[in-house]
Formats: C-alpha cells, sequence, structure tokens
C-alpha cells in the first residue's frame, strides 16, 4: 500500500518513535507530581519536548502548551482568549477545528463570526476581503494552509492588516514540519499545532505554543491538578502549568520528543509535489480544485484535491484503496473550504504527501489513475 | 550551607537546573519539606549557598520568577 493520506496523519512514523514511547512506559513515572527518579525522568522527557519545540518554532520552553490535539489547542486558545466578547474573524478555508469552537461561542451570544473569501490564486484580493472585515476584530483565527488545497495564506500581511490589540491565532496543522514557522517573525500571538501530521510523531498529543513576546493571557478550560501550589483552589497563573491540568499524555510526548530529533524541512517533498502537479494537471479527465496554476508550488504544503469524471470522490479513493493507495475523500472536515473551491456539492479526493513519498510512487499512482 | 530557591514549577526547576549548569553551578531538584512549606506541593532547586548572588542574577536575566528562598543545612 502507498500511503497518501499525510494530511490526515502521517505514515510511517520514524523507528524511534515507537522505541522512545515504549521505553517511556517502563521508565516513567508521572511528571511533575513527584521527586523520585520515574517522576525526575518523566518531568525531564516532557521539557527535552518542550525545548526542541521551543527552538523550532523560536518561543521560549514555558510558552510551549501540551494538549491533547491541535483541535484541544484551539478550543483553549479560541475559548480562552475571548475575554472581550467581540468579533471574531475567520477565513473561508477553515477546518471545524476553529469553525465549530467559534460558532459555539457565537450561538452562546460571545462573539461575532465575521468570515472573509480567500482568493487562492490572488494574495491581494485576500488580503482585501480580510481588511473589510477585521476593522473591529478582537480575536483572529485563521488556517496557515487549507488541510483541503495545501494553499499557504500570507499571514504576514494579514497580521500587518490586523487591528494591534486583536487576538492572533493560527491553526498550524497542515504546515507545522512542511515549512518553517517562526511564531516571533510572524507576530502571531498562539500557534496551534499537532503532534501527528508534519511533526512525525504519533496521535493524542498536541501544542499551543505562545509568542514569548506577546502579553495575552489565555484562561483554561480544564482545571484540576498541576502538581503545584496544591492548597490553592486556583489553577497556577504561571505558563505551561496553567493551562496543563490533569496527567499528561507522556507516552506521545516521549514519542513526538523522538520524532522531533528527525526535525528538518524536507525539499524532495516539495519537488515530488512539483511533479505530482505538473502530471496531474495535463489528464483531461481529472479535475483539480485550488491546486497551483502552474508546477510554482511555493505557497502549497503537498495537498491536492481532485475529482475523476464520472466518479464519486469516496468510491474513487475505495478503487484507488483496492489498487493499493491510501487517499481521503469526502469534505475533509471543513465544508467551508469546499464551498470556497468550488467542490462543496461533490467533495473531492485529496492526496497529501510526506517527505517518504516518492517520484517513482507519484508515477504508479498516476498509471491507477489513468487506468480507471 | 545549601540554599534552596522555590520555583513556580518542574518546568521552571529543570529550566533553572540547565541554566544554572551552563553556567558552572550544579544544582539538585528537591520537593523537600521546606519548599511545601513556602507553597503546598512545588519544586526547588538547591545549591551550594555560596552562589547565591550569582544564581539570583542569572535568573533575573532570565525571567525565571521565583516564590521563595530557603537555607538548609
Amino acid at each position: 500500500m502507498i500511503y497518501f493520506d499525510n494530511a490526515a496523519t502521517s505514515l510511517p512514523k520514524p523507528e524511534r518513535v515507537a522505541r522512545a514511547m515504549c521505553r517511556a512506559l517502563t521508565d516513567c513515572g508521572n511528571a511533575g507530581r513527584s521527586g523520585h527518579k520515574f517522576a525526575q525522568k518523566a518531568a525531564e522527557t516532557v521539557f527535552d519536548c518542550r525545548k526542541k519545540l521551543a527552538r523550532i518554532f523560536n518561543t521560549r520552553e514555558e510558552c510551549v502548551i501540551f494538549t491533547s490535539s491541535a483541535t484541544e489547542a484551539l478550543n483553549i486558545a479560541i475559548k480562552g482568549t475571548n475575554r472581550k466578547k467581540g468579533v471574531t474573524v475567520v477565513s473561508s478555508l477553515e477546518h471545524n477545528a476553529v469553525m465549530r469552537p467559534v460558532n459555539s461561542l457565537r450561538k452562546n451570544g460571545e462573539t461575532v463570526m465575521r468570515q472573509f473569501l480567500v482568493d487562492v490564486y490572488n494574495d491581494i484580493v485576500t488580503c482585501d476581503n480580510f481588511s473589510t472585515v477585521c476593522r473591529s476584530a478582537t480575536n483572529i483565527v485563521i488556517t496557515h494552509a487549507s488541510n483541503v488545497c495545501g494553499r499557504i495564506l500570507p499571514i504576514e500581511t494579514l497580521k500587518g492588516l490586523a487591528p494591534e490589540d486583536a487576538v492572533f491565532i493560527l491553526d498550524a496543522s497542515q504546515t507545522a514540519g512542511h515549512i518553517e514557522i517562526d511564531i516571533v517573525n510572524l507576530g502571531v500571538d498562539i500557534i496551534c499545532i499537532p503532534a501527528h501530521k508534519g511533526l512525525l510523531g504519533p496521535m493524542g498529543i498536541g501544542a499551543m505554543i505562545i509568542n514569548p513576546f506577546s502579553d495575552i493571557i489565555v484562561d483554561p478550560l480544564i482545571e484540576g491538578g498541576t502538581g503545584i501550589n496544591s492548597k490553592s483552589l486556583e489553577m497556577p497563573e504561571l505558563l505551561p502549568e496553567r493551562l496543563e491540568a490533569g496527567t499528561m499524555n507522556l507516552y506521545g510526548i516521549a514519542g513526538w520528543s523522538a520524532a522531533l530529533d528527525e526535525y528538518s524541512i524536507d525539499l524532495d517533498e516539495r519537488a515530488v509535489f512539483k511533479y505530482l502537479v505538473g502530471k496531474i494537471k495535463r489528464e483531461v479527465d481529472i479535475i483539480t480544485y485550488g491546486a497551483p496554476a502552474d508546477e510554482s508550488v511555493e505557497n502549497y504544503v503537498p495537498v491536492m484535491l481532485f475529482n475523476k469524471k464520472g466518479y464519486d470522490c469516496e468510491a474513487l479513493c475505495e478503487r484507488l484503496s483496492d489498487m493499493g493507495f491510501a487517499l481521503r475523500g469526502g469534505y475533509h472536515c471543513a465544508p467551508s473550504a469546499h464551498y470556497t473551491l468550488g467542490s462543496y456539492e461533490v467533495g473531492g479526493a485529496r492526496i497529501s504527501l510526506s517527505k517518504y513519498n516518492t517520484v517513482n510512487e507519484v508515477d504508479k499512482f498516476l498509471s491507477a489513475l489513468k487506468s480507471l | 550551607m545549601k540554599k534552596t530557591i522555590v520555583l513556580s514549577s518542574v518546568t521552571y526547576a529543570l529550566k533553572s537546573q540547565e541554566l544554572l549548569k551552563a553556567n558552572g553551578i550544579y544544582t539538585n531538584i528537591t520537593r523537600s519539606k521546606a519548599v511545601k512549606s513556602v507553597r503546598g506541593c512545588g519544586y526547588g532547586i538547591s545549591f551550594d549557598a555560596t552562589y547565591y548572588e550569582k544564581v539570583m542574577q542569572l535568573f533575573e536575566q532570565n525571567s525565571i520568577p521565583i516564590i521563595g528562598s530557603i537555607d538548609e543545612k
């Protein structure tokens, strides 16, 4: 089976991930709860992972908050910074991990939601559309790249257009591990990431990365034990423990930390994607949505949405699965993105690459697609 | 004579330990009774008291918040 569903979760994982997780199962106690050697080993494992993430995203260790997923990180970021109860601006390419928590605040009368249309072929139009809705924004939540079509949004420009005091949250679920992300250079307040996609870690662990120069206060969604300040009924004020109530997923963190030892931005991955784009766009019975206009893929992560004429997307993915190719069909939990890209009625098949995919695999896939 | 500085969390305890090690000061992380007396459960780092001023200077330079400090024999 050739795996092309890396936007859902990357596969394979580096071998060291499983080894680190198994070691943690036998060597580690509960991090931050005791002083014995097992707890100490666990605390060091957690701190090591914080350090690696802090280095990659250019923040401080205490500004790395572990969560169970990017979705949980987004929920904490969106709901925990909504103190002003004002206007939340989102893009038209958002995943439900953003749309549903924002909509939930809207339904409860805690925010007004405004959406701007992304033009995947024209950043100037995207920025103009953003400008018209962002003036009164108190909170801005935007995907770094679409999980449906892979288009990277011009975040630095959008941040420059946003009101200075608006909280700016970035969903980097599809970009982390695929492109360099420096939170200080981007100027956003919070970045939410999963371990298990481009960063090649296990599922069940994610993080909220906070800009070390941001003065935002994030209120916890979950309260409970932190291993410190136990006599108080209040959560600690300082990060990261303020937002990390309860026992952490140490095995996930151990695996993620091991995966981060192999962290690198892979240029070959981009070359393979460029090859795929060039080839697939020549197929007359293939319709793409929001794919690169030509073979220049610099504004994309390696994700592409397409349909084959005469095939329902789910049926197409089933056929491809039978032929040995793993792709994802449907709406990819992002109906708004499909609406934007013109695939709302039909959905689509999504191919998404990782650094382990090769040109040879792409050729095999293309000939299978052609043979249908 | 040892000095123990109480920190807000195990994250800051480990961060402090690394910082001090890089500056040639060796420490132990502790959850001693003395630490507990300051704020319920917590973490501290203990070190030779002669380094106290240097440690405080490094903590200030690196924005490491301190809950309290205790003299221990």
